[in-house]
């Protein structure tokens, strides 16, 4: 982590871990810290990010798994450090977060706060600024979607409201560039000035409603109807069958276009990553260089960096659907319509698309994951995820099914394993879910549709890539590391892979591994898939001796033998039983190692990550080994 | 217009909320979207196994059935 390095020196308050906060940015006395505060859906990271650009860094609050956001920005040549304090509904519930929020505050942590409504409903999200009401920190209120209330001819007068309030206000619309000048000069008179914002704490939600109402009175001169709020669009996407075709039709479209986006944009390198490869290979071979270094520079390595690249193109297409989705304010219609449904399992409705977006990659469904904002429930959904079998698997299963069973018996067992798959989400579900979502926790919903608005295009991609950028790299140097591990383990130094660690390895634990019904060379190619589960079919090509070396074909999956080949050589070596046994082995196996990476990051919890993974793999096997002796008496 | 649960509420008409039943972390969700008894409701959309969609304070809000089945509303012009 950069610009860490006075992570415990908080600002007015050392070493005093209940107000907590990590420092990102350098703090001197001259450095004023901004506090961002807003409801959800007011528009905040808009706001940030608008303002610091590509200046933040994001982290977690101490001991909390609270994402905390910093970052800076410069104003007539004064730097300033902007805090996103993390957003709800208002200071007085009790959750980690505005625990969080009014800590951060209360001990004088931020010289100015910048409190965040949504003019377009402003009756509702003043609620947080009436909690705020009573602090002595000098703060601005920033009425954001002044384009959206005017399209719904609501009339503010904002004079008035700043003679009420004390306060200085800005409206503006977070996503026009040019309304920004107005904000910095407030805050910059304001820090000067210090207004504080009138009145007294208020104990009550009742005084608190009413101190709205009489705040507004007078100031709100158009009020907004249901019509404006509940529109003919929403008649037809809040529909019970109307509504879940026209998501499903959203999320399929989102889904296709990032495939198609990944071929395209891992399609490209790859082909010339091929040919730099193979260059490279010549020209060391030429010089001499060791064989043991060429193999691990042109298989390993170079493979390496295309598997990431074909997983970070694809998470790249879907978090930009998800952004989009979520910024316009659709993806809180997903939520509503899928509310029934996911709710008998403690989760949101919204996480029925990460679920879908985990046929593709289980990163991307992994990642999809941020939209849910209860962490217990993000962890659980994230678990529930990987049992939907990847792209790279699905790409692989229907080949040895096809392979052993013929093409209607390979249809079933892939049919069969996306039943199985709903059997070991529940299965999940049940013993992790009410540790993560205590069912006593649990609350039904109750949420905001925001209205729909445009959005800064601009500013979505500009997000969306740094969040994929960080994806890739933290994956490439798991993977990479383990992948060397892998390497030096399958590479035949005595010149042909019997040779190898794992083969004999392998062959050592055969006895133990045909209790699962994995044969050595099967077991192998089980745990070979943790790289990568493309690589599942090239290895068996090589252990079966159909040519090529373990290394290459672990890691060179896009140069797998020729899928005739490969049907022969699975209809040759691998009985009924254990061919069934070893697809259900390698469908609800953990995923790979890349995934494994991006649960940890976004879980911030690599406890739970292990956990989750020594599930899956005993799972894997101990379902592959009632498949195997089942399959024993059936075949 | 006699009292129903927020459930049984038919849409396209206005209510007040009567009573939210003794469930304090109920009342404090409610509160902090504006929500409370008195308050005035439009139900906009109320279909069996989905949440019930209401217009209250500038804000379209959902409401999951087993909530709603805990929030009594009577007829606005019961008053």
């Amino acid at each position: 982590m950069s610009n860490c390095d006075a992570c415990t020196a908080n600002k007015k308050c050392n070493n005093n871990k209940s107000h907590g906060a990590n420092s990102f940015y350098r703090r001197d006395a001259g450095t004023p810290v901004i506090a961002l505060l807003g409801q959800p859906n007011a528009g905040k990271s808009t706001i940030f990010n608008m303002m610091t650009g590509s200046h933040q860094h994001v982290g977690n609050w101490p001991g909390k798994t609270v994402d905390q956001k910093e970052g800076e920005f410069k104003w007539n040549g004064k730097r300033m450090i902007l805090a996103d304090l993390p957003g709800s509904y208002s200071l007085s519930a009790g959750s980690d977060a505005e625990v969080i929020t009014k800590d951060y505050i209360n001990s004088g942590n931020a010289d100015l706060v910048l409190v965040l409504a949504d003019a377009s409903q402003l009756k509702r999200s003043l609620y947080m600024l009436a909690d705020f009401v009573g602090s002595k920190v000098p703060a601005v209120l920033i009425l954001n979607m002044m384009d959206v209330a005017n399209g719904q001819g609501i009339a503010i007068d904002t004079r008035l409201l700043e003679d009420k309030l004390g306060l200085p206000v800005v409206p503006m619309s977070a996503i026009q560039k040019k309304d920004y000048r107005k904000l910095y000069e407030t805050i910059e008179k304001s820090l000067d000035q210090k207004p504080v914002i009138n009145g007294d704490t208020m104990a009550s939600a009742e005084k608190k409603i009413a101190f709205i109402d009489t705040l507004l009175d007078g100031v709100l001169t158009t009020a907004k109807t249901s019509a404006d709020a509940y529109s003919k669009f929403d008649r037809i996407a809040l529909s019970p069958v109307k509504g879940k075709i026209m998501a499903f039709g959203i999320i399929l479209g989102i889904f296709l276009l990032s495939m198609l986006f990944a071929g395209v944009a891992a399609g490209i390198p790859s082909l010339l990553l091929t040919h730099i490869a193979e260059l490279l290979r010549k020209f060391m071979a030429n010089v001499g260089v060791h064989p043991l270094l060429i193999s691990l520079i042109c298989d390993v390595l170079v493979n390496v960096l295309y598997f990431a690249l074909m997983m970070a193109s694809f998470v790249l297409g879907i978090t930009l659907g998800f952004n989009l989705m979520e910024e316009t304010g659709y993806l809180a219609r997903i939520s509503f319509l899928f509310d029934h449904t996911m709710s008998k399992v403690g989760l949101q409705g919204k996480t029925i698309m990460p679920f879908f977006m985990g046929l593709g990659c289980t990163i991307a469904g992994t990642t999809g994951t941020r939209v849910v904002d209860n962490w217990g429930q993000r962890v659980l959904a994230i678990a529930m995820s990987w049992a939907v079998p990847c792209g790279a698997t699905l790409s692989v299963v229907p080949t040895i099914a096809m392979a052993l069973f013929g093409s209607t018996g390979g249809f079933l067992v892939v049919v069969s394993i996306f039943l199985f798959m709903f059997l070991m989400m529940w299965l999940v579900y049940k013993i992790f879910g009410n540790s993560l979502s205590p069912k006593e926790e649990r609350v039904g919903l109750i949420m905001e549709l925001p209205p729909y608005h445009k959005q800064n295009i601009r500013n979505t991609l500009y997000v969306t890539f740094q969040r994929t950028i960080d994806i890739f790299l933290r994956a490439i140097r798991v993977i990479s590391l383990v992948s060397i591990v892998f390497f030096v383990l399958t590479y035949g130094f005595g010149g042909n892979q019997e040779s190898s660690i794992l083969y004999k390895l392998g062959k050592l634990i055969e006895p133990v591994t045909m209790f699962f019904g994995l044969k050595w060379q099967a077991f192998l190619a089980f745990c070979a898939s943790a790289i990568s589960k493309e690589s599942l079919l090239g290895v068996l090509n090589t252990l079966y001796g159909a040519g090529g070396n373990l290394v290459s074909s672990t890691f060179g999956a896009k140069t797998a033998g020729s899928s005739a080949d490969i049907s022969n050589i699975l209809a040759a070596n691998f009985t009924k039983a254990e061919g069934l046994a070893f697809i259900f082995a390698i469908s609800f196996n953990m995923p790979c190692i890349s995934a494994l990476a991006a649960t940890a990051r976004e879980t911030h919890s690599v406890k739970w990550t292990a956990k989750i993974g020594v599930f899956y793999t005993l799972a894997a096997l101990v379902i592959s080994c009632i498949v195997y002796h089942i399959g024993l008496l059936v075949f | 217009m006699s009292m129903v649960t927020l459930s049984e509420a038919a849409p396209g008409k206005s209510y007040l909320i009567r009573e939210i039943k003794d469930e304090s972390r109920l009342v404090n969700r409610l509160s902090s979207m504006g929500l409370m008894c008195g308050s005035q409701i439009e139900v906009c959309q109320n279909n069996k196994k989905q949440p019930v969609l209401i217009f209250a304070r500038d804000t379209l809000v959902a409401i999951g059935r087993g909530e709603s089945t805990k929030i009594i509303v009577g007829g606005a012009e019961d008053e």
